[in-house]
């Protein structure tokens, strides 16, 4: 029979007590006119995301309804920094099982879009983007295996076409961040 | 438009999934399904959604745009893009300042985003518009012998408010297209569950002990094969098979086939052309059960 799997080790720092000084209690109202997280203020904290989360079951330190929590009491730098925040796989399970349509995956997506503007970028992300700039694909696609296809009987594999990628990126703050060398970064994970 | 699609790769699909494409490229060809290359195409944007909200509407919006130019639905292979595009399309389509926020990038790149195309995975243009009646019609060698168990992985049916195929709590269409072919398809526990492919990366152990119990689910009822329809779901367990069974001290020995694999056989197809010799999990046993059967036959 399975076993259970060995806890992450917690990194979220909810055990620390909370100073009255970290609260901001402007922070939910952001989240409201952002793309996303609008729907976050009607989390009455039931846990059916925390307990249906497939994460969760291996993770003992992601919690999405800590998340929520943390943010609605204006924890703000406790969520942003977390980097729990990470470990969701985006399987839209607690979005589509919320009694009170919370876009769960959607507020955790914001959170990270956020972490992100901040510089805390993990490093996988980083790759990814570099590809895409580069390429036009997400992955370093190997010309051995670009070259293969035709042997493979397959038609050769469209453009990524990186130039107008780039064009078209111009201007969002995320490429921008990305695309300044290491020492400009702002200080990340 | 008829059975006419524009087909996106994506980028996981020709970066290591090889098989995937050829095998669903010969069973669409001998379903009459006619596959139309894109011009260009970049990442569809879901890998760099969870840095950049923005980032994955424009690459989205870019992709919908040059498909658009060709009057062509689109047909994916991976959940993940056909989950992004149909997402985009909608959401675009329903916030005209979104819409043109984005439109302003495009434009950069001499494009626009309309909202006049449809896209479709392979599992959905399988059902609705081939139907299963003629893909069983298309079956000549019936995989009877084997007993199968599927994964559908979860951007195929979530979230349901913007995919709208199948039912995410007890989704039915890739087990009926399994047993169009004739083989059984077998129930487990905790079906729906995810791969956990997406947190590779950022926790590996948490990644591989999701999928560590879903191939232990799908060996306690004694599955030949696991059957897939995505490329992330399929590096998930057939690439990290080995290294589960290393890391967790289990021996599973479980093929996994995309589906269009499982379906050319039964179709008469050989492995080889079906490029069984891409997947990292050997398939011979079943390969050689099925050889026997029909010799028997």
């Amino acid at each position: 029979m399975t076993e259970t799997a060995q806890p992450i080790p917690a990194t979220s720092g909810k055990e620390q007590p909370i100073k009255a000084s970290e609260l901001d209690p402007k922070f939910k109202y952001e989240l409201l006119k952002i793309h996303g997280s609008e729907t976050i203020l009607k989390c009455f904290q039931c846990g059916t995301c925390t307990s249906d989360c497939p994460v969760a079951r291996y993770s003992d330190s992601y919690r999405p309804r800590t998340l929520i929590h943390m943010a609605q009491l204006g924890l703000k730098d406790r969520v942003l920094k977390s980097d729990t925040l990470w470990l969701c796989a985006a399987c839209f399970t607690c979005t589509d099982r919320c009694p009170q349509d919370v876009e769960v995956a959607n507020v955790i997506r914001v959170f990270r879009n956020l972490a992100a503007e901040n510089g805390c970028i993990p490093q996988v992300f980083k790759e990814q983007a570099a590809c895409l700039l580069e390429s036009g694909y997400a992955y370093k696609i190997p010309d051995l295996r670009i070259k293969k296809r035709e042997s493979q009987g397959l038609p050769p594999l469209p453009k990524g076409n990186a130039e107008n990628v780039r064009k078209t990126l111009k201007g969002v703050k995320f490429i921008e961040t990305v695309q300044k060398p290491a020492g400009e970064q702002p200080h990340g994970q | 438009m008829g059975n006419k699609y524009l087909i996106f790769l994506g980028c996981a699909i020709p970066y290591r999934v090889s098989a995937y494409e050829i095998s669903a490229r010969k069973v669409l060809a001998k379903l009459g399904v006619e596959l139309v290359e894109m011009p260009e195409f970049n990442c569809c944007g879901l890998p760099l959604d969870p840095v950049s909200h923005e980032t994955m509407l424009i690459l989205a919006a870019k992709n919908l745009a040059l498909a658009e130019q060709q009057g062509l639905n689109i047909l994916t292979l991976c959940p993940g893009c056909a989950g992004t595009l149909k997402k985009v399309n909608k959401t675009l389509k329903g916030d005209k300042a979104l819409k043109e926020q984005i439109n302003a990038h495009l434009k950069e790149a001499g494009l626009e985003f309309k909202g006049t195309v449809e896209t479709k995975h392979l599992l959905q243009l399988l059902k609705e518009d081939v139907g299963i009646d003629k893909i069983k019609a298309s079956v000549v060698k019936p995989l009877t012998e084997l007993k199968v168990a599927e994964h559908n992985g979860c951007h195929i049916l979530r979230p349901k408010e913007f995919i709208g195929f199948d039912d995410p709590e007890d989704p039915q269409t890739l087990k009926m297209l399994i047993e169009a072919t004739g083989a059984t398809c077998l129930d487990y526990i905790d079906e729906t569950e995810c791969c956990g492919a997406p947190s590779v990366g950022v926790s590996d152990k948490v990644a591989l002990a999701l999928a560590r119990d879903k191939l232990n689910h799908v060996k306690q009822v004694d599955a030949q094969a696991l059957i897939t329809i995505c490329p992330f779901c399929h590096i998930m367990y057939d690439t990290n098979e080995l290294r589960i069974e290393k890391m967790f001290n289990e021996a599973y020995g479980i093929p996994i086939l995309h589906y269009p694999q499982l379906l050319g056989l039964a179709m008469g197809m050989t492995p080889e052309e079906l490029a069984f010799n891409e997947l990292r999990v050997n398939a011979q046993k079943i390969l050689k059960q099925l050889t026997q059967g029909a010799n028997k036959q």
